[in-house]
């Protein structure tokens, strides 16, 4: 084709047509032969966002349990497919909803009630049937939080909890103590802000669902005795307490020296911002200390501490996590749930705790030596913060959209100057219109 | 023709300046040489605005990560480093989604050919009854953009258990090119004279044979076109394939995951997009003339 | 006309109507069946009438989106026929290496909007981009365009036009082309100044495709949605988010296909209109 010749045209048009041809009778065939192949050597799919091939602490610890999973089962093969972690979910929903879910995916337990009622996974109540009184006990979140309709439907893999980051070579140089309350973190923000430096920053954009912004508004409003929400499920925020939260925020960029480009920021961009060293303090899941400490020259200078409250608020602790999910068309049942069982394991756990820095699910996990050493104890400090201050909650079901209609208004207190109180009543009702 | 004029210039240097008729009055708005300096200017203001974006993202690639974040920006990299590109050849999962384009493009451009290649010749041959109706359809396709048949599109393909295969995006892609594609070939076959295939006509042959044997032979700069036009749009298409796939990802949503994956590290990220861009381009700068031929014969319509 | 040729042209262009008529057409009527019912991903949850639609007219996110997009499609088409038009009368000349000044130019259209918004996101940043420099040069603070509802507005227009120009310089350029010279000459002896030339002779015979190309500019812009997505998703806050971002967000990111459908159709008469005078100024051009 690419011959001015035109004699090689008529050749062309044959190997065009061919091309077409066998492009269309491959494209159909050879999925096909893909999943004939596996079908029959028993491999499972397992969708996950932590790719065991990258360099990182979790990264690696995915990649030991992987191992560990096929030195102890040889005949199942395991097939990781990788989709980033806010997009995970809604990914699992889409293929389960047209039949084609992973076996088994790692999953959100945000989106734990909408999985249920999208029917894309599986209940376990048959696998879990002669799990003892003293097995059901041996998680950090009460069993009957991922029981839904009756159905136990998720087991935890691990827990993260929402805590400040902080570096403490940092603070020690300006002489700070670590904040424990709001006015002392904007002080401390605004004496570490610097032209190479950030003080203390939220991520307000509604990227990744929104994700920090809305981890930092939860354990806020529990701080001082209100919710985002109610029991209805409509909007809580239009209160005393939500204006508060938000006139923090605007407050931060106003008074304490925020960038104004938080509003494009999220968990992702907090992690890279301290793991390089440009920022000071952050809000974030308890999970990511071993990503930030691989950064050059943060290593233990990275601590951290529960979350400041509002002063004169209470301790409130934000418990989020991931589980397993089997998938509801899954072919192979009993292997995915053999991969599930393994991962939830103590030994796992504490296999997995140890390489990555995320805290295991389940209570006999901790009693490993590991937690009273010293590298453990820091985990074993978060477990105990859950104990101390952790709250049980339900999430409404249009958490998304009240993550997005946050970071909206948030967006306009901070960047256009919006009135903290037109904001939220906006953002109120838009929400309370989709609730209906 | 007046001698002196700007315009008759040979193709490689300038012309005589231009000299006023005698008798004839002329404004000039600046010297010759000063309107030829600020037209160079324009030009290549508008060389570097459109090569720069794509430059600094070379020169990021090959910077390694200390200088990357260093400021002020250096744009040439001081050291030159390939690990961005290992990275990303070897330790993502980009050479699998280069696959699943590759055989994308190159059976989309040939089931577009297949189809719209006869089509066009009818098209440029004929006057049958129909005509004029099909070609309106097909000219009305264009107020059929993806966004609006995504989600349709979506949810067909859900229900016909074709997400994520090559076949569906392979079906999707030729439907929408094939309009183009057709108008390109029917010009090109109207561009070449009748009179041979009517002697051939004449000689016995059956209409089929007419059009293989002598008019596709000749039509190669025609497909040739057509086949850049479709490569690139295909190659570089990312919201449908974003929408209906998952493992059979594309390059161009490969990209978008990896940056929004974990956190941004410019340097593998682009090196990423620089692998992605290197075969559109270089296809685009060896098949050029193809390429603007192909767009003005069917770009009007399609 | 005989009977066979009839027969044979239609077997010819059968195949490639039925295909593009099943995957264009059909869906679209497809999205009005779709619209009627409220769905959760892709489960129909009940039948909602005009329900959907009703909801439309009072999402103010996506009545702003109507109107952030009409802001969106009317100053990028202007500067892209400016532009397009400019580089179009500058490269109508015998110029050294103009095919190569021509590849240059029109690269950006070749490469993939996600490759040019992830190049520009890059750009743009408020830490490491060599544009920063200049700004601080001339004396201005360091700008995140991408965090400021304004010029995060400009960020998208600009890589947009950046990324579309070449179309309608390429099409006004083979219109240029397709001008005799001798024309232009005419002008020229009867002394008139290049600006007068350019107003009175050149663009009238060039009026046509660029009404034409403005248009196609126009259809394609309202259906931008690639660069948006990727340069900021619809942030900061609402700021950019166009009527085809709300779209993508409530079909992919909420679930809700049906409402997402209904959207579609909305969007698919903002095309039909659209067209329809495309068809008027195709069918006045080729009446020429």
């Amino acid at each position: 084709m690419e011959k001015d010749k035109t004699g090689w045209s008529r050749r062309s048009f044959l190997k065009a047509a061919g091309a077409g041809v066998g492009g269309v009778v491959g494209s159909v065939a050879f999925p096909y032969v893909i999943t004939s192949a596996k079908a029959q050597s028993a491999t499972i799919t397992y969708l996950t966002f932590l790719n065991p091939r990258e360099k990182g602490p979790r990264q690696e610890g995915t990649l030991a349990l992987l191992k560990d999973f096929e030195t102890k089962h040889p005949q199942t093969k395991v097939d990781v497919r990788i989709i980033p972690w806010a997009q995970i979910d809604r990914q699992f929903i889409i293929e389960a909803a047209a039949g084609k879910e992973a076996d088994v995916a790692r999953l959100n337990l945000e989106w734990l009630h909408k999985h249920v009622e999208a029917d894309s996974i599986l209940p376990l109540d048959d696998s879990v049937r002669d799990w003892t009184a003293e097995q059901r006990k041996d998680w950090l979140l009460p069993w009957e939080a991922t029981v839904f309709n009756g159905k136990k439907v998720a087991i935890p893999l691990e827990h993260r909890v929402q805590v400040l980051y902080y570096r403490k070579d940092l603070l020690d140089k300006a002489g700070i103590k670590v904040p424990t309350t709001w006015t002392q973190l904007g002080e401390a923000s605004k004496a570490l802000t610097s032209d190479k430096m950030a003080g203390f920053t939220v991520g307000l954009s509604k990227k990744d669902n929104a994700s920090n912004l809305t981890q930092w508004l939860v354990p806020a409003m529990w701080a001082m005795g209100g919710d985002l929400w109610d029991k209805k499920g409509r909007a809580a925020f239009n209160t005393e307490a939500g204006a508060r939260a938000f006139q923090f925020l605007a407050d931060m960029v106003g008074k304490y020296g925020m960038s104004k480009s938080s509003v494009n920021m999220g968990s992702e961009d907090l992690t890279l911002a301290m793991k390089a060293g440009t920022l000071a303090m952050a809000a974030m899941g308890s999970h990511r200390v071993g990503t930030v400490r691989t950064g050059k020259g943060i290593g233990e200078n990275l601590q951290t501490a529960p979350l400041p409250v509002p002063d004169g608020g209470s301790q409130a602790a934000y418990v989020t996590g991931w589980f397993l999910g089997v998938g509801k068309n899954t072919k192979h049942k009993a292997e995915a749930w053999k991969f599930l069982e393994h991962h939830v394991s103590a030994e796992s756990q504490i296999l997995y705790a140890k390489i990555s820095g995320e805290m295991p699910s389940r209570k006999s996990a901790f009693k490993d030596t590991f937690f009273q050493s010293a590298s453990g104890a820091e985990m074993k400090s978060w477990a105990d913060y859950i104990s101390r201050s952790g709250k049980s909650y339900v999430l409404p079901e249009k958490f998304l959209e009240l993550g997005e209609l946050l970071a909206v208004a948030a967006s306009r207190v901070v960047v256009e100057g919006t009135p903290v109180k037109k904001a939220l009543q906006d953002a109120e009702a838009e929400y309370n219109k989709l609730v209906g | 023709m007046p001698a002196g004029t700007i315009r008759h210039a040979d193709g490689r240097g300038c012309g005589a300046a231009e000299t006023p008729q005698k008798g004839v009055r002329r404004k000039r708005f600046l010297s010759p040489a000063l309107q030829r300096a600020a037209m160079w200017a324009l030009i290549l203001g508008a060389v570097v605005m459109a090569a720069f974006p794509l430059l600094w993202t070379l020169a990021t690639s090959l910077k390694p990560m200390e200088d990357i974040a260093a400021f002020p920006p250096r744009l040439f990299p001081e050291r030159v480093t390939w690990e961005h590109y290992l990275d990303v050849a070897t330790q993502s999962d980009m050479p699998e989604y280069f696959l699943h384009s590759i055989v994308v493009t190159a059976a989309t451009i040939g089931l577009t050919l297949l189809l719209a290649t006869p089509a066009g010749y009818a098209a440029a041959r004929y006057r049958f009854r129909g005509k004029n109706l099909l070609l309106f359809v097909l000219l009305s396709t264009v107020m059929i953009p993806g966004t609006v048949i995504l989600v349709p599109l979506y949810v067909l393909a859900s229900r016909l258990a074709l997400l994520d295969t090559y076949l569906v995006l392979v079906l999707v892609y030729t439907a929408w090119r094939v309009p183009m594609v057709l108008w390109i070939m029917k010009s090109f076959f109207e561009a070449i004279p009748a009179e041979m295939e009517e002697a051939a006509l004449v000689d016995g042959c059956g209409r089929l044979q007419a059009m293989w044997r002598v008019a596709l032979p000749l039509s190669g700069p025609g497909m040739a076109a057509s086949a850049i036009l479709v490569l690139v749009y295909v190659w570089t298409e990312f919201i449908l394939a974003l929408t209906l796939t998952s493992k059979m990802r594309t390059v161009t949503v490969g990209l978008y995951y990896y940056m929004t994956g974990y956190g941004i590290e410019w340097g593998r990220l682009t090196a990423a997009v620089i692998l992605a861009l290197v075969p559109v381009l270089i296809a685009f700068f060896l098949f050029q003339k193809r390429f603007m031929q192909g767009l003005t014969a069917g770009a009007l319509k399609g | 006309m005989k009977k066979g040729e009839q027969w044979f042209a239609l077997t010819c262009c059968g195949p490639a109507t039925a295909v593009v008529v099943f995957i264009t057409f059909y869906p679209v009527a497809y999205a009005f069946g779709l619209s009627v019912y409220k769905t959760n991903f892709a489960r129909i949850q009940g039948y909602v009438g005009l329900g959907n639609f009703v909801r439309l007219l009072h999402d103010s996110t996506f009545l702003e989106g109507i109107y952030k997009s009409c802001v969106f499609v009317f100053i990028s088409v202007a500067l892209s026929m400016a532009l397009g038009y400019g580089m179009a009368l500058l490269l109508n000349r015998d110029l050294p290496c103009k095919g190569l000044i021509r590849a240059i130019v029109v690269a950006p259209w070749v490469i993939a909007e996600v490759s040019a918004a992830i190049a520009w996101r890059w750009l743009l940043d408020p830490g490491l981009s060599p544009l920063m420099v200049g700004l601080r040069s001339l004396g201005m603070p360091d700008l995140d365009f991408l965090s400021h509802p304004i010029w995060a507005m400009a960020a998208i227009i600009a890589v947009s036009v950046w990324r579309f120009y070449p179309f309608p310089m390429i099409l006004l350029l083979a219109a240029l082309q397709a001008i005799p010279k001798e024309v232009e000459e005419a002008a020229e002896v009867d002394g008139a100044s290049y600006w007068r030339r350019l107003v009175s002779v050149t663009t009238p015979l060039v009026w046509g495709p660029m009404l034409v190309s403005a248009i196609l500019s126009t259809l394609f812009y309202f259906n931008k949605i690639v660069v948006p997505l990727v340069l900021t998703g619809g942030g900061p806050g609402n700021a950019t988010e166009l009527m085809t971002i709300r779209l993508y967000r409530e079909a992919f990111y909420n679930g809700n296909l049906g409402y997402a459908a209904a959207m579609s159709c909305l969007i698919f008469l903002v095309n039909l209109v659209v067209s329809l005078l495309y068809f008027r100024v195709l069918r006045a051009e080729e009446g020429r």
